[in-house]
C-alpha cells in the first residue's frame, strides 16, 4: 500500500463562544487505510465529534479550522471549494452517520423522501434514486417497503439501519460513524455491529468509529485513537492499545470498563475533562494523572513513537 | 414502488386528508356551512346587477319600496294580514298619445297598501304625461283620481293635495264621513277601506284599477315605454326593508362574496407575511433574527384595531385598503410561532444529516421546514378569515372602511343610527348580525375539523 486513504495532519479546530475560544482539536494526526477501521475514543467533550464534522466539513458556524490538512486520496479536501467538495466528496466518497441518528429522520417525511435526498441533490433522477435507496435498504436487512414508512413507524434499530443505508447508498469509501449505537439496547447494538462488519466486508469500507464505549470499539477497530481534551493521547493498533495501554489516560479508560465475570470494584479517573477555553499548562492530563512529574506541569509532551509502531503523548516514555 | 412527486401536507396525501376531514362530524358540518356560504356568494354574484353598488346608494331607486317594512313572511307568524308589495307592468309601444289599461288586485289584507306609484321607464326630461286613475271597488263604488302630472320616472300618488281631497270627497259623498288624512301620510290606504258603523274598516275583495295615460305633447306620442303601477306594501320580500327602502335581502346577499373575499385575501396576506418573517428569522438567526424578532414584538404590541380606526378616518380607507392594513398590522403572533417552529427544525438532527447529504439552505427550507409549517399555515388561514371579517365588520359598524357595496357591518351601522332596535325593527338588525356569526362559526368549525390533520396526535 502506498498512499493511505485518509491522512489527517495536525488538524486544529477552534470554537468561538461567548466565554472565549474553545480549542476543541489541537494538532490531531492519524492515517487510515482502505478497508480499515479506526476507533476514536474519549470522554464527552474530548473533540470526537468535531473530528467527524471537520472531515466532512459540516462544522457549526462558530467553529473554524485553524490549521492542518485532511488529505483524502492524495487531495487536501479542506482546500476544495464548498461546491466541489459537496459534489465529489461529501456523501459520495465520505459519508457520515451523525450522532443521535435515531433523531436524524425528519418525522414528517417518509423514509424514501429522505433517503433519496443526497442522491437527488447530486442530480440522480428520482426513479433511479428510489431504486438505489431500495437496494441500500435491502443490503442493511430491511424490507423494501420500509421506503414508504414514516420514521415513527420504525423501531430505533430500524431507524439506525435506515441511516446506515443512507450512508452507504452512494458507495462511499469512508463512512464516519459518530456513536452509531448510543441509545440502542444491547441486543440491537450487537445486531448493528454485526451489520457494520458485514458491510465493511461487502463494500470494502473504511470506518472512523467514534465512541466512548471501548468494549464496543474493540469489536470493529483495527486502530485506536485515544483523544483527551482535543489532543491525541495514544494512537496505535487495537491489539496493542487494548492489551497494553501505555498512556496513563488510556490505562484509566481500560480499567473503568465494567466486566461481567469478575467481581472487582470499578475504577475511574478522578477529576474531570478540563476546560478547553483555558486548558491546563503542560500536559493537559496532568491534573488527573497518577504518575504526574514536574515536567508534565510545565511542558507539553511530544508525540513519542514507540518501537511497536504506537504513538504516545506522555513524558513517561521520553 | 414509492412515489415521490405527490403533494403531501403533514405527511398525508390530499386524498387521505379529505377522507379524515369528511369522516368527522365537524368536517361534515363545516362542509355544509361552506356550501351555504359559497352557494350564497355565487348566487349573489350571478343575480345582483353589476351596478348594484350605485343602485344601493341611489335613494331614488328605492323610492317605490316600502320603508321600514318587515319581511313578508311575518304574515304567517302574526296572522295580521299586511298587504305585500304589488307591481303591475306593461310595455307599450305606440305613436298614439293615449294608452289605457286596467289591472286587477285582490285585497285580502287587513292592513291595506300604503301608497301607489306610477312608474314610467325610460323617462326623459322633455316629455310629460297626464294620468287618470279610476278604481272600481268590490262594493261597486268607483274612486276617480286625476289629472296627475307625471314628469319623472317615479310619481307618488298618495300624498298629493289633489289626491287627498279627491279621496276625502269620495268618503263625504258615499258615506257622509269626514275623513282626515294625517299630515304627510298617503291617502291610498283609504281607497281600500270602507266605513262601517261609523268607523273605518278595510274593504276586502277584487279591485279593478284603470290607468289612462295621455302624452302632453301629442306630436311625440307615448313611444316605447314600460309603464308600471306599484302598490307599496306593508311587508316586503324575504328580509324586509330599511328606512331608505333598501331591500335588505339584496344587501345581505351582497355581503356574502364581499365578506368571504375580504376575509380570505386577508388571511392569505397575513399568513404569507408571517411565514416569510418567521422562516427568515428562525432560519437565518443572528442579526436578521434580532431585527425581525423586534419587529414582530412591535407588531404584536400595537393595537391593530385602534390604529385601523385612526387610519380609516385619516386616509379614508375603503374596505380593501383597511383589510390590507389589518394584514400588515396583525401577523405578529403567527410569525413568532413560525419562528420557533423553524428554530426547532433548524437545530434538529435531521437537518445536520441533510447538510451532510449536501442540502443547501434553500433546499432545507423547502423540503424540511416548509412541509412542517404548511399545516400550521393552513390553520392560520382558516382562523384568520373570521378574525378579519369580525374586525372589518366592527369598522363598518363605525361607518368606516366602507365599500361601494353594503356590508353587513355597514347595514348594522345604519340600523343603529336609525334606532332600528329601539323601534322594534328586528329584521334590520338580527340577520346581518347572524350572518357575521355564521361566517365566523363556519371558519371556526373548519379550524376544529382540520385540527386532526394539523396535529397528528389527535388522529384516531
Amino acid at each position: 500500500m502506498g498512499v493511505p486513504l485518509l491522512e489527517v495532519r495536525n488538524l486544529s479546530v477552534n470554537y468561538t463562544t461567548m466565554r472565549g475560544v474553545v480549542k476543541a482539536l489541537d494538532r490531531v494526526s492519524f492515517d487510515l487505510d482502505e478497508n480499515e477501521t479506526i476507533a476514536v475514543v474519549g470522554e464527552t467533550g474530548s473533540g470526537k465529534s468535531t473530528i467527524a464534522k471537520a472531515i466532512v466539513r459540516v462544522l457549526e458556524e462558530n467553529a473554524r479550522i485553524t490549521g492542518g490538512e485532511v488529505i483524502f486520496e492524495g487531495v487536501d479536501v479542506l482546500k476544495l471549494s464548498e461546491e466541489e467538495f459537496r459534489r465529489s466528496y461529501r456523501w459520495v466518497k465520505v459519508a457520515m452517520v451523525p450522532q443521535g441518528s435515531m433523531n436524524s429522520l425528519n418525522p414528517v417525511l417518509r423514509v424514501v423522501d429522505q433517503m433519496i435526498e443526497p442522491l437527488v441533490l447530486r442530480g440522480v433522477p428520482k426513479v433511479d434514486a428510489i431504486k438505489i435507496a431500495g437496494e441500500a435498504l435491502e443490503s442493511v436487512g430491511l424490507p423494501k417497503d420500509t421506503l414508504n414508512r414514516y420514521p415513527h413507524q420504525l423501531s430505533g434499530g430500524m431507524k439506525q439501519r435506515v441511516i446506515i443505508a443512507m450512508a452507504i447508498q452512494a458507495r462511499p469509501k469512508l463512512v464516519i460513524l459518530d456513536e452509531p449505537t448510543s441509545a440502542l439496547d444491547v441486543m440491537t447494538q450487537a445486531n448493528i455491529m454485526n451489520l457494520l462488519k458485514r458491510l465493511k466486508r461487502e463494500f470494502k469500507l473504511s470506518y472512523i468509529f467514534i465512541t466512548h464505549d471501548l468494549a464496543l470499539a474493540s469489536e470493529l477497530a483495527d486502530k485506536v485513537l485515544v483523544l483527551y481534551a482535543g489532543r491525541v493521547a495514544e494512537l496505535g493498533s487495537a491489539d496493542l492499545v487494548y492489551t497494553d495501554p501505555k498512556h496513563p489516560y488510556t490505562q484509566g479508560l481500560m480499567t473503568s470498563v465494567p466486566t461481567l465475570r469478575e467481581d472487582k470494584k470499578l475504577s475511574f479517573i478522578p477529576g474531570e475533562v478540563p476546560s478547553l477555553i483555558n486548558p491546563p499548562s503542560g500536559c493537559r492530563f496532568h491534573p488527573r494523572c497518577p504518575y504526574v512529574m514536574d515536567i508534565c506541569r510545565r511542558e507539553d509532551p511530544p508525540m513519542i513513537d514507540l518501537k511497536d509502531g504506537r504513538k504516545v503523548a506522555c513524558w513517561l516514555y521520553h | 414502488m414509492a412515489k415521490v412527486s405527490e403533494l403531501r401536507i403533514a405527511g398525508m396525501t390530499l386524498g387521505e386528508i379529505t377522507k379524515i376531514y369528511v369522516s368527522s362530524t365537524l368536517g361534515k358540518v363545516s362542509i355544509a356551512l361552506f356550501v351555504i356560504l359559497i352557494g350564497a356568494s355565487i348566487y349573489a354574484a350571478v343575480t345582483l346587477p353589476p351596478n348594484f353598488g350605485s343602485l344601493w346608494n341611489n335613494p331614488l331607486y328605492w323610492q317605490i319600496y316600502p320603508k321600514d317594512a318587515p319581511p313578508a313572511w311575518v304574515n304567517y307568524l302574526s296572522g295580521n294580514g299586511y298587504a305585500p308589495q304589488v307591481m303591475f307592468g306593461r310595455e307599450v309601444s305606440t305613436q298614439g298619445s293615449t294608452v289605457r289599461f286596467s289591472f286587477e288586485v285582490d285585497n285580502e289584507y287587513s292592513v291595506p297598501w300604503r301608497d301607489l306609484y306610477i312608474v314610467i321607464k325610460p323617462m326623459s326630461g322633455s316629455s310629460t304625461f297626464t294620468a287618470y286613475l279610476s278604481i272600481r271597488r268590490p262594493d261597486g263604488y268607483v274612486i276617480t283620481i286625476g289629472p296627475l302630472l307625471i314628469s319623472s320616472m317615479y310619481t307618488e300618488v298618495g300624498t298629493t293635495q289633489q289626491v287627498e281631497s279627491q279621496v276625502i270627497q269620495f268618503y263625504l259623498a258615499k258615506y257622509g264621513y269626514m275623513l282626515t288624512v294625517p299630515q304627510g301620510l298617503s291617502a291610498v290606504p283609504y281607497i281600500f277601506s270602507t266605513v262601517s258603523s261609523g268607523s273605518l274598516k278595510p274593504l276586502k275583495g277584487i279591485y279593478v284599477i284603470n290607468l289612462t295615460l295621455i302624452a302632453n305633447n301629442p306630436s311625440k306620442g307615448i313611444g316605447n315605454r314600460l309603464i308600471s303601477l306599484v302598490l307599496e306594501g306593508n311587508v316586503y320580500g324575504l328580509m324586509g326593508t330599511d328606512a331608505v327602502g333598501h331591500d335588505l335581502w339584496l344587501g345581505l346577499l351582497a355581503g356574502f362574496p364581499l365578506s368571504l373575499e375580504v376575509g380570505v385575501v386577508y388571511a392569505l396576506i397575513s399568513t404569507a407575511i408571517a411565514i416569510a418573517v418567521g422562516l427568515a428569522a428562525g432560519f437565518m438567526g443572528g442579526v436578521v433574527d434580532e431585527v425581525l424578532t423586534r419587529l414582530t414584538d412591535f407588531v404584536i404590541l400595537i393595537p391593530a384595531f385602534v390604529i385601523l380606526v385612526v387610519l380609516s378616518v385619516l386616509l379614508r380607507l375603503n374596505i380593501w385598503q383597511a383589510m390590507l392594513y389589518l394584514a400588515i398590522l396583525s401577523w405578529g403572533g403567527a410569525a413568532r410561532i413560525i419562528r420557533s417552529i423553524t428554530m426547532q427544525i433548524r437545530t434538529a438532527a435531521y437537518i445536520e444529516l441533510a447538510k451532510v447529504g449536501g442540502a443547501s439552505n434553500l433546499w432545507i427550507l423547502r423540503n424540511h421546514a416548509l412541509p412542517q409549517i404548511l399545516p400550521y399555515a393552513l390553520y392560520l388561514i382558516v382562523v384568520g378569515v373570521p378574525g378579519a371579517i369580525l374586525t372589518l365588520a366592527g369598522l363598518n359598524f363605525l361607518n368606516l372602511a366602507g365599500a361601494n357595496y353594503p356590508t353587513w357591518g355597514n347595514i348594522l351601522y345604519y340600523a343603529e343610527q336609525y334606532g332600528a332596535l329601539e323601534s322594534g325593527m328586528w329584521w334590520w338588525v338580527v340577520p346581518p348580525g347572524l350572518l357575521i356569526v355564521l361566517v365566523a362559526v363556519t371558519f371556526i368549525v373548519t379550524a376544529l375539523a382540520i385540527e386532526p390533520i394539523v396535529n397528528p396526535r389527535l388522529r384516531r
